[in-house]
């Protein structure tokens, strides 16, 4: 079983933590990518966090496609 | 082995030289001569990856995992020198540094403990980070916007990489490493000390001493200050996102809350007595002072 990323892990591009993340997705979930673009700066940014978020997002439920 | 998956990662993300900036796309009245001298200071800067990664290579002996990163962090900073130095060739080609001056920031480092260095550059990268996006943001050019943009979030990925090895330290030195990380984390939050706050801005070698910064060697040493400061105006506002970057990346490496660099110097402290160390009230007054920071400082 993969560990989950600690909620408290900080993403520089974004400026929040994962923890501050989903709870802007728990609030008004959106798509990935829409996630992507107006929760996080992942898109501009460097990308590292991408695979980790999406992990939290599978593992909550909290993750879609459309 | 944490190495085999960041390179999988690095390298997913790597971007090319030829391919991936905009060369076309230059404008050369958004461009002057001060903001060229200043690309190529930044070229010389990132030159010293070379010292550093021999520094890291011969500080960790022992360790095959961090000393194959190296091989990447290497590659990819001396990248980063490269294209500054081709943005130079193409628009400001009098202004391409020499391989005398690039011979200047190749110098030895002291040795010094290596979850220090580790530490030190964890910090380091997060701070170049938000300088890199200060100085993307304060150009007009298109291109060097777009150079500096890849910068930043080069060494973003640099950073978490850096942290990975961090996590790895706390797992396998456990007290030893959260003491390193402490200690280095409240040196690098001090407000007092000068925010040219970045290894290549602290003494590295005794016997260069007091001019054995990398930024020493520059052919205008005075420059890096100046350039943030005065030039891409690199104030208040941000230095809040890299103590940000910095407490937030501590508290989850720590699993705490440290929402200041009082909070972060208090534990520390809380964490130096559990211990049983008798020795850091000295330690702790001392680097506070506004005195010019230094590795001793960091390795104290």
């Amino acid at each position: 079983m993969v560990e989950l990323p600690d909620m408290r892990t900080y993403c520089l591009c974004s400026e929040l933590s994962y923890g501050d993340i989903m709870e802007k997705q728990r609030a008004e979930p959106l798509p990935f990518e829409d996630f992507l673009e107006t929760y996080t700066k992942c898109n501009d940014g460097c990308g590292g966090c991408v695979p980790k978020l999406e992990r939290l997002l599978v593992a909550a439920a909290l993750f879609k496609t459309r | 082995m944490i190495y085999p998956q960041l390179f999988a990662e690095l390298e997913s993300k790597r971007w090319s030289l030829g391919s991936d900036v905009p060369w076309h796309t230059f404008q050369a009245d958004q461009i002057t001569r001060r903001q060229l001298e200043g690309i190529k200071m930044n070229a010389l800067l990132e030159w010293s990856a070379m010292p550093t990664a021999e520094m890291f290579l011969r500080d960790n002996p022992d360790d095959a995992d961090f000393s194959a990163f190296m091989s990447i962090w290497f590659f990819e900073e001396q990248k980063h020198s490269l294209l500054l130095m081709e943005y130079l060739r193409h628009f400001a080609p009098d202004l391409v540094p020499t391989e005398q001056e690039l011979s200047r920031v190749r110098f030895e480092f002291d040795p010094a403990p290596a979850l220090d260095s580790l530490a030190l550059h964890f910090f380091g990268e997060v701070r170049l980070n938000q300088w890199y996006r200060c100085a993307r943001e304060w150009h007009t050019e298109p291109v060097i916007r777009h150079v500096y943009q890849l910068l930043a979030t080069d060494e973003a990925r640099h950073a978490r990489a850096y942290f990975r090895y961090m996590e790895r330290a706390l797992e396998r030195q456990g007290q030893t490493a959260r003491l390193a990380f402490a200690k280095v984390g409240v040196l690098m939050c001090n407000p007092r000390l000068n925010k040219v706050m970045h290894p290549t801005n602290l003494h590295v070698n005794k016997s260069m001493y007091p001019n054995d910064r990398v930024c020493d060697q520059l052919p205008d040493p005075g420059w890096f200050a100046r350039w943030l400061s005065d030039e891409i105006g690199f104030g208040d506002v941000w230095e809040a996102k890299v103590m940000a970057g910095i407490l937030k990346s501590l508290s989850a490496l720590f699993g705490v809350t440290l929402e200041s660099p009082e909070a972060l110097r208090q534990y520390r402290t809380q964490l130096r007595e559990s211990l049983g160390d008798t020795n850091w009230r000295a330690d702790s007054n001392r680097t506070s002072e506004a005195e010019a920071p230094s590795l001793s400082d960091a390795h104290a």
